[in-house]
């Protein structure tokens, strides 16, 4: 019997090493480990033994019943990872070809510059507001303390409309307008298109984007613009970014100020970016003037107030060294897709 | 405003170089654009007076010249006509390079040219070949010409805001770095004029209204010799960016720049009655001016007149038939002050900015024409000899008083953010001349001089303050306001989601001028009655393709894609939100916002595992009814419309909740010739203000739902004609409550199905809220919807 046993695990082990696929496996089961196989014959044959040799055959049995198990486990285990490996290789893809085409709209480098710069602002308090861009003389010059023959005017080449109304040359009414219908202290800023009679080149387009701002407050100081400014330019342009204000001339503003930042190539050394001047110009800015308050009935021995105002294209040109303007207009998608 | 270093050096001590001046400059405000570096084109050039002069026997017009040079003497044949013995001049010794090329010795016969006696043109200082440079006596022979002063010279090109008039003049510009450098301000040479007999009765001025002409000084010189001006004269007229033309105008234009006060010459024998009237231009009137156009004069316009006819426009140019020439002899040089809107006015109405038009349009300093009067006669009589009659003629209504303006340096410390000192003003302040009246310290009290009209409020002199102490003496820090985060406006939210979901299905943004071309509404096949057609014009556009104001995105579109097909970049698929401006009727042009949208190729590009999708009206449709339910419109109803710009039967009119939204369709075959573009292309076109009214609000959500679905398939049999949706409308009527969505999967046309007919496939989900559907309860209510389906359509299901 025992030999028997001996011989039959050695028979099923062979078997089991030359299966080929699933199908032989479960013969071989059913052969060796099945209801009528050959080992579940041999064990129920262990009943006719002598009684004082049953528990040891049983158990021996028994035994090699359960290694048989775990070796047909083995096998089925073995089978499994060939035919996952011959499913693979089947499957296997060139990586080196490329990806597919997926492919997302890109925001206009335009927009995109805007709702940047809006969001810095919006984060210091500053609510946006919006006009019309075809404006009235008396909201785009008048109320601004640009009377009619101030030659002022002559700083802004305006396109007129037949009904007199302009093109606006700024976003500065928008300021007005929000100030009639609003009572101090107040903190917005507008966004928009404005207008020039400019032939188009490098550095000029007949139409652009400006952004501007302004808070009044019964103390606000050219100390607080300075103050915002910097906050702005060193979140836009990266926080080693130095400022300077120079005195300048708008007639909405007094004092006015021109503000340059550290040139964003050379940090102030000088490159051909900046004309060796190591600062490039990017807003300008200033204190209401008195008459821009009379104008819209605010009292200014009460109120103080800064502006200021920037071309959301020269950002956009200095932010991603674009050296001509007329390309945000020409809406080339080789262009556009780089933002 | 061009500004000659060496210049400026005459009126205020400078320890800067040029670029360091520039810097200092610039940053108080006087903006320096530019220094330009001026410096000699040659070498090897020095003085050299002529000693002697020997005409050449066989070349006529030609002579031999002894020059000395120092302690060198030189011979040179030359054959300029003002060749006098005596004269300073400019020889280039051998070796010298001038901008011509290089200078040798020569031999010519029997004797050596060792030098070339050089002309301002061949040195490269000028325009002038007439005859050899005429250097100014004080020179010494010898001395090499490019150590001379105002030969080498940087020029300061600074861009003066229109406040400053004053600093439109050497002067002024040394005035305000005296007072930014704290050195003294240097006074121009001691005016020499020798007088002659009376003025008398010969010449005569009549101001009309001095409200247009408040001052007008007068001066005649008698018996000068016109002829061209020395060369330290026209260099600096030259680096100022003035032509020279003669002695008598090139000292009244030097003054100019020195002294930022425009003067003006009249041959005095051609003024009629020898006498000026300064008056209004006479319906009708005209002039010639001296840049030769003739010139008709607008009714209001100031003119100088004699008795007969205007014989300059005031303040602007003058007439060329009293202008001064080779035979002049009496001058009448006039100094007057004008009223600057009237300059402006005028300059505007006959298109003329001039050196004069620009400084009397900011304003003059109403106390200078005496003084610059005496400066100009004094300089012409240095020039072209004669005598200045004894006497001026000076009209005006009254004396200037200097305007007084209060400053308190409270106030200041306010505006600038750091404590201002009573002191502080009135050290500072007066460094510019202003002086301090008397008055308490809390308001102190100036005055303020006649140069400055740009000074009158408080805030003003606040502003010279801050300037003259430095914008980076002001700290920076963020200003003590209440907080506050004010909520986002639709105007940028809506856009933003807009771009949210076509840039998501692969859409580009653009931005497009907001102009339109006349020939655009052409390419786009407008009837002349269509409303695009009614654009407001500008009266006054850049050119031709910008003269209207856009009706409508398409054209602006439709060129970029052309644009870019050109430039073989395909697909385009963009869109942009952008405003319109378009009238009814004769109304002014009215303002709204517009998105529009144009497929021109498949939304997401092929690649070598994808052929390239089809793209059809039904792209740009599916793209509309995503950005309709993402931004809240309600279901958009397409319905079939005719339109030019699109094709028969392929474009539809958009509406949503009963509101018109736009139209969308194939653009025609005839439009994409007129762009020369062969792809098909879908253009939309919408209305913003929908898109709008329909943002706001948190949306509500909705119970998941807990029980299966269970799916049913039908395809519906119809005729051929009947629209979709038809259909559609009587699924939503009839629709069960058990019937969570449905969707088209399949339209079929052919063999499975009778001639004429099609075939609509749905798959259908049934769902309840509240507990697992059995099959016989779907199976009852599915075949009582298909019932109502086929008595309401007469369709059959296969
Ligand atoms: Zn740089």
């Amino acid at each position: 019997m025992e030999e028997e046993l001996q011989l039959l695990t050695r028979e099923a082990r062979s078997a089991l090493e030359s299966v080929a696929d699933g199908e032989g496996l479960e013969s071989l089961r059913v052969s060796y480990l099945g209801r009528k196989g050959r080992i579940t014959a041999l064990i129920r044959s262990v009943g006719a033994l002598p009684a004082e040799d049953r528990p040891r055959m049983g158990q021996a049995a028994n035994r090699l019943k359960k290694e048989l198990e775990l070796e047909f486990e083995k096998a089925e285990g073995r089978l499994r990872e060939a035919a996952e490996r011959r499913k693979t290789s089947r499957e296997a893809v060139d990586v080196t070809l490329p990806g597919l085409a997926l492919s997302r709209g890109r925001r206009h480098p335009i927009t995109a510059t805007l709702e940047e710069v809006i969001d810095i602002f919006s984060g210091l308090g500053f609510a946006l507001e919006s006009g019309p861009e075809i404006e009235t003389e008396y909201y785009n010059f008048d109320a601004l303390n640009m009377p009619a023959d101030h030659p002022a005017r002559d700083m802004q080449d305006t396109l007129y409309l037949e009904d007199g109304r302009v093109l606006r040359t700024h976003t500065s009414p928008v300021q007005i307008r929000t100030m009639e219908k609003t009572e101090p202290p107040l903190r917005m800023i507008c966004a928009g298109k404005a207008f020039r009679a400019d032939t188009a080149d490098a550095s000029h387009s007949p139409m652009f984007h400006q952004l501007e701002g302004l808070m009044v407050d019964r103390v606000v100081s050219l100390a607080d613009l300075k103050g915002v400014l910097t906050v702005f330019a060193r979140r836009l342009f990266g926080e080693e970014t130095r400022l300077r204000f120079r005195p300048s001339f708008f007639p909405f503003t007094e004092p006015s100020a021109e503000v340059d930042i550290s040139c964003v190539v050379c940090s102030g050394t000088g490159c051909s970016l900046c004309s060796r001047r190591g600062w490039l110009e990017i807003l300008g800015a200033g204190m209401v003037d008195p008459e821009v308050f009379r104008a819209v009935g605010y009292d200014p021995e009460e109120w103080t107030g800064f502006a200021f105002g920037m071309g959301i294209e020269r950002i956009a040109m200095l932010k991603h060294g674009i050296d001509d303007i007329r390309l945000f207009y020409d809406n080339d998608l080789r262009f556009l897709h780089q933002f | 405003m061009k500004v000659s270093y060496n210049w400026l050096r005459e009126f205020v001590e400078i320890e800067l170089d040029p670029e360091a001046l520039a810097e200092r400059l610039t940053l108080s405000g006087a903006e320096v654009e530019r220094v330009e570096k001026v410096t000699p084109a040659f070498s090897g050039v020095v003085v050299a007076r002529v000693a002697a002069i020997d005409p050449d026997p066989k070349k006529p017009g030609w002579s031999w010249c002894r020059v000395e040079a120092g302690d060198r003497e030189l011979t040179a044949l030359c054959a300029a006509p003002n060749l006098a013995v005596g004269l300073l001049t400019a020889a280039a010794l051998p070796g010298a390079v001038l901008p011509g090329g290089r200078v040798e010795a020569k031999k010519m016969g029997e004797r050596i040219s060792e030098a070339v006696l050089c002309s301002e043109q061949e040195l490269g200082l000028g325009d002038d070949e007439g005859g050899v440079i005429e250097l100014p006596p004080s020179l010494a022979p010898g001395q090499p010409l490019a150590e001379v002063p105002g030969i080498v010279d940087s020029v300061l090109e600074i861009d003066v805001t229109p406040n400053r008039p004053d600093l439109l003049s050497i002067r002024g510009v040394a005035r305000d770095i005296a007072a930014l450098t704290g050195r003294a301000l240097l006074a121009p040479g001691k005016i020499i004029l020798p007088e002659g007999p009376e003025i008398g009765e010969e010449a005569g001025v009549t101001v009309e209204d001095y409200s247009l002409c408040p001052r007008y000084c007068a001066r005649l010189i008698r018996g000068v010799r016109v002829g061209p001006s020395p060369f330290p004269i026209r260099r600096r007229l030259r680096l100022g960016g003035i032509k020279p033309v003669n002695n008598v105008v090139d000292a009244t234009n030097y003054l100019l720049l020195e002294l930022g006060h425009p003067l003006h010459a009249f041959d005095h024998a051609a003024l009629k009655g020898g006498e000026v009237i300064v008056r209004a231009a006479r319906e009708g009137e005209s002039i010639v001016t001296i840049d030769g156009s003739e010139r008709v004069l607008p009714a209001e316009t100031l003119v100088i007149a004699d008795r007969e006819k205007p014989v300059a426009v005031a303040g602007v140019m003058g007439g060329l038939y009293s202008e001064i020439g080779e035979g002049t002899a009496n001058v009448l040089l006039e100094s007057a002050v004008f009223n600057p809107v009237s300059i402006r006015r005028t300059g505007r109405a006959l298109g003329m900015s001039t050196e004069a038009s620009r400084r009397f349009e900011r304003g003059a300093d109403p106390e200078i024409p005496p003084f610059a009067l005496d400066r100009a006669a004094a300089l012409i009589v240095e020039l072209a000899g004669g005598r200045a009659a004894r006497g001026v003629i000076d009209r005006k209504q009254e004396d200037f008083s200097p305007p007084a303006v209060i400053i308190r340096p409270e106030q200041a410390g306010r505006l600038l953010g750091y404590p201002v000192s009573p002191d502080l003003v009135k050290k500072t302040l007066s460094r510019l001349g202003l002086d301090h009246l008397e008055g308490d310290q809390d308001r102190l009290r100036f005055s303020i001089p006649p140069w400055r009209p740009d000074l009158t409020r408080e805030v003003d002199l606040v502003e010279e303050l801050a300037r003259l102490t430095g914008f980076d003496r002001i700290p920076a820090h963020l200003p003590t306001a209440e907080m506050s985060s004010p909520p986002d406006p639709p105007e940028r939210m809506v856009p933003e989601a807009v771009r949210e979901v076509l840039l998501g299905l692969g859409l580009d943004e653009v931005i497009t001028y907001s102009f339109l071309d006349p020939k655009s509404l052409d390419r786009l096949g407008l009837e002349p009655d269509n409303p695009l057609r009614r654009a407001g014009r500008i009266t006054n556009p850049v050119n031709k393709e910008q003269c209207l104001l856009r009706t409508t995105l398409i054209p602006g579109l439709l060129e970029v894609l052309s644009g870019n097909y050109n430039r073989k970049v395909m697909p385009v698929n963009i869109f942009e939100w952008g405003a319109v401006f378009g009238r009814e009727n004769s109304s002014p042009p009215r303002e709204r916002m517009l998105l529009s949208l144009l497929i021109s190729g498949p939304a997401v590009r092929p690649d070598w595992r994808r052929p390239e999708p089809e793209t059809d009206f039904f792209t740009l449709k599916g793209i509309l009814e995503l950005l309709g339910g993402r931004l809240r419109l309600g279901p958009l109803v397409f319905s079939p419309r005719e339109d030019l710009i699109f094709q028969s039967g392929q474009c539809a009119r958009i509406e949503a909740d009963g509101v018109l939204l736009g139209v969308a369709g194939k653009v025609s075959a005839r439009v994409l010739e007129a762009y020369s573009i062969s792809a098909p292309v879908f253009l939309a076109e919408l209305e913003a203000g929908p898109f709008l009214a329909a943002a706001g609000g948190a949306l509500p959500f909705r119970k998941l739902d807990q029980y299966p679905a269970v799916r049913r398939d039908m395809a519906l049999v119809v005729d051929e004609s009947l629209p979709y949706r038809t259909v559609g409308e009587a699924l939503e009527r009839h629709r069960p409550e058990l019937l969570e969505d449905y969707e088209l999967f399949d339209l079929y046309r052919g063999s499975q199905v009778s001639e004429g007919k099609k075939s609509f496939a749905f798959r259908l989900n049934y769902r309840s809220r509240y507990d697992t559907l059995c099959e016989a309860t779907v199976n009852k209510v599915h075949q009582e919807f298909q019932d109502a389906l086929i008595s309401e359509l007469g369709c059959s299901f296969r």
